[in-house]
């Protein structure tokens, strides 16, 4: 055992940066968001890992995609630029933009999922039933569980658009919702390229 | 912040963090009551076969399933996380609360949620799943394992809730940590026990979509006939619709979550326990900077060895290779925090204090279930002892005996800040012995039952030849000590509530300690944790028996002697 | 204090233990005696890091413990203690490591020269099959499987014709021969453990799965199931019997083989056969069907009444009620199994659609167990 002696990194150099910022709600907010980002982002990831793990048990048949699947991803896409269009409104204080803007985002996220139930109403009257062709039954569940995604930030959506369009009270808060939904429909739809990309080659 | 007024905000619908860290440790130590209960019957069944008239093999497997599930997850994960993360974090990075109280608040009642679900599984038609706590497919959902009617779906919906749950707290918890401490707390000033939480939080977060992908996934197959995990099988005489589902990518995927949920318990029972080690042995923790790196190293490592728990599944055998070394790496941190847990008491002025004889316990038990862990690692050895007895006596010891010997510890560590009193020595110490030395008694035999070669989740031994009558033996007096065990710890529990309402006024500060959870300015803390000033930090959290001072610690809201304006030197 | 000489004897009880113990590995009976070797490597190594930290331990509580006026040293790190340390632990795991993953090499290449068979596992109990005169085992599949068919082989597969099959659990192997292990479920999973041969390997539906060893000494030796697979998962039981190869030459000739096992069940109509044929494919059917699964045939407790004794019995049920067991009943159990549940038993048995045949034989296997059963000869019917 050596000899005691001080503490060397700590004493020497104590970190005299007090300057820990005083989080806003913003700040704290987005940092929950980028760690749900990344817990759901795995999810998805593990989903895409058990599909190519799968697909190669030998039943496999390739699914036809059906035509409509990029008309829903124009949809999210559109969606997501106007949710862009709203967020850069708020922040340059154009705010008359804002409202319309939120209004347009939430309606293409709306008719994607209509969109997404068309699909699934015409993969069944053509046969592919959840029960079927692994890669089918893939399909319905990864569509499906991306969807129900979309559905619980439609509920966050109607929540924030609601207190811009009453003429938010606070100003502050409103602009808490605007942020983190427009980055939740750009991870969405970033979420959606890469699944689509996966079940649209195999 | 306003103060709560009525009882329903101030003690149920509370976002107090500490009022949900009692909330959480509760139903955590309510669910485990279960557990151990569950554990006396099969070991009665195993000691003693036939003695207990309504276990039926049926009963032994749901037995058996509940007792692993509820340990590991609902009693282990969430009161570390919920329990110890809610109550210390804030306290420990001097935050006001969590960052998020209202999603806190979710959390619990969530977590509440889930652990009803699965208690209502006991009365389901069936009873609850039997197919280990693995839930591996295909058995898990075919006739021929108990609770596959709705045993089952409980099971799985329960612990899609307790994820939904846990990703609520540690969004929280990763979210405080990172942004909600205070002036000087540096990373590298928080005390090991928030280092522990806060990556066992954050393998949480990465770990569980695992298990909800794999219980999504079974509960497709189940309900509506996909074929994810479920080859053709002919069940009972039966063929099924099933068809080229591949059940060992289910444990690929349960794994994955599995390997590092014994870490995100492992971890907070590290950081804990060194605090312990550290305040009663009066000295700071030995090699502070190499056991955050530790902590962070087992963190990282802990989701690449998930494969050791498959080496005889019928996976490629060649995984084999790189699973074993990625597994004996491991034990390289982890031996570090070993040698510098002991390393801490050496020229210590070791104060054997309740928590600090459960602290140093601790070191012992997990000593020997760290040990086993490379027999296991490595995959050679592994094979004759994998699903035997020394499988269960080595991750009871590891992830069984050694953490709740932390817990135990840890309550009586902060139960004196929680409720301002102290716990009773003599019941503690007497609960002590009795756990420490029965657990021994249980656990370290059973090892050789397993290099015997019995196979585990047996309902009974019956004619086997190579078992002889010693070894039937042996396990009724395994039996007997763990009901010794199991009964021993009504002491603890009696002394919760005795000392609440008689237990010594402890005071603020009852065991010296520098960190910050014991410089509030009430105890117990009230809403918001420190009145109208939020604390300072000037110094890490073990400068105990700094030479220099009076005093043999210095809290971390005491400035250094240079920040200070002359005249003030101590 | 308590504390240090409780760890002291913690540390000579467990060192006495060891040396004293009546409970180690059965003796082994495979070429795996290297396994053995690790285990006894791996044990001396971490025994030693065991002592020693405990005695650390004890020690430091002994020499540190709070005494007035003591006070702690103040040391924060040791950069070249910690180091070395390091180091020591990572030699003694590649200590362990080496030799482990050098055995194991061995374990996962298996011999040119291995004969190989195949196990079937199912709920719960064991079947085999080895290759025919080809030596090559025919193509298998559980969509194939059939009540007469109960291997699931591929029927037009040619390398299949010859294949023997066994339909108990019993199985022969030639000493000092190696074997390839080959491993298929039925059902659910399974392991195959044979403790005295150290290999193990689980049975995964939809795959085949394998590992190799060479049997080494004679015997009879029992097959347990090591993955848990259900209420019966603790009575799965086999035997391996590892004999000169003489005898399990004659041994194998007595297997049935696929083709002639074929020829056996295309029965329509059992008015032509003898009780005592009727008896021999009920037990067959029943051993296929893995009735005897869950029915032991020696009265010995299993997840379904024993067939031991039960014709002619007075069976009381779940709803209070009594039914005499005979040949109407029997039949109605079988097809229908939950409308009428015994008393201490769950409704879990699956309906079995059987054909009249079917029923016939399994019924006389039942009522050839029972001495309370009626004249044997008579009402086969």
């Amino acid at each position: 055992m050596s000899e005691p002696k001080a503490y060397p990194s700590l004493e020497e150099n104590p970190v005299r940066d007090f300057s820990l910022p005083t989080p806003t709600d913003l700040t704290l907010a987005r940092g929950g968001l980028r760690m749900l980002f990344a817990v759901l982002g795995v999810m998805f990831a593990l989903f895409a890992v058990a599909y190519s793990m799968r697909m190669h048990m030998g039943d496999w048949q390739v699914l036809v995609d059906p035509w409509q699947l990029w008309l829903n991803t124009a949809m999210l896409i559109a969606g997501s630029v106007a949710m862009e269009i709203a967020r850069q409104s708020w922040r340059r204080g154009r705010t008359q933009w804002v409202g319309p803007a939120l209004l347009i985002g939430g309606g293409f996220a709306v008719v994607f999922l209509a969109g997404q139930l068309w699909v699934w109403s015409m993969l069944t009257s053509e046969g592919y039933l959840v029960n079927g062709n692994p890669a089918t039954s893939f399909f319905y569940l990864i569509t499906g569980l991306h969807g129900l995604h979309i559905v619980v930030g439609l509920g966050f959506w109607a929540y924030g658009t609601g207190k811009v369009l009453r003429g938010a009270e606070s100003a502050q808060r409103a602009g808490v919702s605007i942020e983190l939904c427009s980055s939740y429909w750009h991870f969405l739809l970033v979420v959606w390229l890469g699944l689509f990309a996966l079940l649209a080659n195999t | 912040m306003n103060e709560p007024q009525s009882f329903w905000t101030k003690y149920v619908w509370s976002q107090d963090h500490k009022v949900i860290a009692v909330q959480y440790s509760i139903t955590a130590i309510v669910a485990g009551i279960v557990a151990l209960v569950l554990s006396v019957l099969m070991r009665m069944q195993l000691g003693f076969p036939d003695s207990v008239p309504f276990m039926d093999s049926e009963a032994y497997y749901q037995a058996m399933t509940l007792h692993g599930m509820i340990m590991v997850i609902y009693l282990l994960t969430a009161l570390f996380l919920g329990g110890f993360g809610n109550y210390m974090i804030p306290l420990m990075v001097g935050a006001r609360d969590m960052v998020f109280p209202y999603l806190n608040m979710l959390s619990y009642w969530f977590y509440l949620l889930s652990v009803i679900v699965l208690m209502a599984s006991f009365f389901v038609p069936g009873g609850p799943t039997g197919a280990g706590w693995t839930l591996y497919p295909p058995q898990a959902i075919l006739t021929g394992t108990p609770g596959t009617d709705w045993g089952i779906i409980t099971m799985l919906i329960s612990l899609a809730i307790f994820i939904v749950a846990a990703t609520m707290g540690g969004l929280n918890y990763v979210t405080t940590v990172l942004q909600a401490r205070c002036r000087g707390m540096t990373l590298m000033r928080m005390p090991l026990t928030v280092w522990g939480i806060f990556v066992a939080t954050i393998m949480a977060l990465l770990a569980f979509p695992a298990l909800f992908v794999s219980a999504v996934m079974m509960l497709f197959d189940k309900l509506l006939g996909t074929s994810f995990f479920m080859p053709a099988v002919v069940s009972m005489g039966q063929a099924l619709d099933y068809d080229g589902g591949s059940p060992v990518l289910f444990q690929h995927l349960f794994w994955f979550f599995g390997h590092p949920e014994v870490y995100i318990v492992a971890l907070p029972a590290f950081g804990i326990v060194s605090d312990l080690i550290s305040v009663h042995a009066r000295k700071n923790i030995f090699g502070f900077r190499m056991m955050v790196w530790a902590i962070v190293f087992i963190g990282v490592l802990s989701f690449v060895v998930w494969a050791h728990h498959m080496y005889v599944s019928g996976m490629n055998p060649y995984f084999g290779f790189f699973f074993a070394i990625t597994t004996l790496v491991i034990a390289v941190p982890t031996a570090i925090k070993v040698y510098n847990w002991v390393l801490t008491l050496w020229r210590g002025d070791i104060h054997l204090t309740v928590p600090m004889l459960y602290a140093i316990a601790f070191i012992s038990t997990f000593v020997i279930g760290g040990l086993t862990g490379l027999f296991l690692g490595n995959v050679i050895v592994d094979i004759p002892l994998s699903d035997t007895y020394f499988v269960v006596a080595h991750f009871h010891m590891v992830m069984g005996v050694s953490p709740i010997l932390v817990i135990f510890g840890a309550i009586y560590h902060w139960y004196p800040k929680i409720t301002g009193r102290m716990l009773n020595d003599t019941i503690g110490k007497t609960h002590f012995w009795i756990t420490f030395i029965g657990t021994y008694a249980i656990y370290f035999p059973m090892h050789y039952l397993g290099i015997l070669g019995m196979p585990r989740r047996y309902y009974a031994y019956e004619n086997y030849e190579f078992i002889p009558q010693s070894a039937h033996d042996l396990n009724s007096f395994i039996s007997a000590m763990a009901i010794v065990v199991a009964v021993a710890q009504v002491l603890y529990i009696y002394n919760l509530f005795w000392s609440y309402w008689k237990g010594k006024e402890a005071g603020p500060n009852p065991w010296g300690a520098t960190s910050l959870e014991w410089q509030t300015p009430q105890t117990p803390p009230v809403h918001g944790n420190w009145g109208e000033k939020l604390p300072e930090v000037h110094r890490w959290a073990y400068d105990y028996s700094v030479p220099g001072y009076d005093e043999d610690f210095v809290p971390q809201t005491q400035p250094q002697p240079e920040d200070r304006p002359a005249g003030e030197m101590a | 204090m308590p504390l240090a000489i409780a760890l002291i004897l913690i540390v000579v009880l467990s060192v006495l233990f060891q040396v004293f113990t009546p409970w180690w590995s059965t003796p082994v009976a495979s070429n795996w005696g290297h396994i053995d070797d690790t285990l006894v490597i791996t044990g001396l190594i971490t025994g030693v890091v065991f002592i020693a930290v405990n005695i650390f331990i004890a020690v430091a509580i002994i020499r540190y413990r709070h005494r007035e006026g003591h006070k702690a040293d103040y040391q924060p790190e040791n950069k070249k203690l910690e180091w070395t340390l390091i180091g020591l632990t990572t030699l003694g795991i590649v200590g362990m490591l080496a030799p482990g993953l050098f055995v194991y090499s061995e374990f996962v290449d298996v011999p040119e020269e291995a004969d190989h068979f195949e196990v079937v596992g199912q709920q719960w109990q064991w079947s085999f099959r080895f290759p025919g005169e080809d030596g090559v085992l025919g193509h298998a599949d559980n969509r194939f499987i059939t009540p007469d068919n109960p291997f699931g082989l591929k029927p037009d597969d040619p390398n299949g014709a010859d294949d023997r099959l066994v339909l108990s659990n019993e199985v022969h192997l030639p000493l000092n021969r190696p074997v390839k292990v080959l491993m298929r479920s039925k059902d659910v999973l399974h392991d195959f453990y044979v403790p005295q041969f150290r290999a193990k390997m689980d049975l995964v539906p939809g795959t085949v799965s394998y590992f190799w060893f060479t049997p080494t000494r004679p015997g009879q030796f029992e097959i347990l199931c090591a993955e848990l697979c259900g209420v019966g998962h603790y009575n799965m039981r086999g035997k391996v019997v590892v004999e000169t190869e003489r005898a399990y030459r004659e041994w194998m000739a007595g297997l049935p083989t696929f083709a002639k096992l074929q020829e056996g069940t295309t029965l329509t109509d059992s008015s032509d056969l003898s009780f005592e044929e009727l008896v021999e494919q009920g037990r067959q059917l029943s051993q296929a069907q893995g009735c005897i699964g869950c029915h032991s045939l020696d009265g010995s407790p299993t997840p379904g009444p024993t067939w031991l004794n039960l014709y002619g019995k007075q069976e009381e049920l779940a709803d209070g009620s009594s039914v005499l067991v005979d040949d109407g009943y029997l039949r109605e159990a079988i097809v229908n199994p939950n409308s009428q549940i015994v008393k201490g038993f769950a409704p879990m048995m699956p309906p079995y659609p059987f054909t009249d045949v079917q029923l016939d034989a399994t019924v006389a296997f039942i009522k050839s167990l029972s001495d309370k059963a009626p004249n044997q000869e008579g009402d086969t019917q």
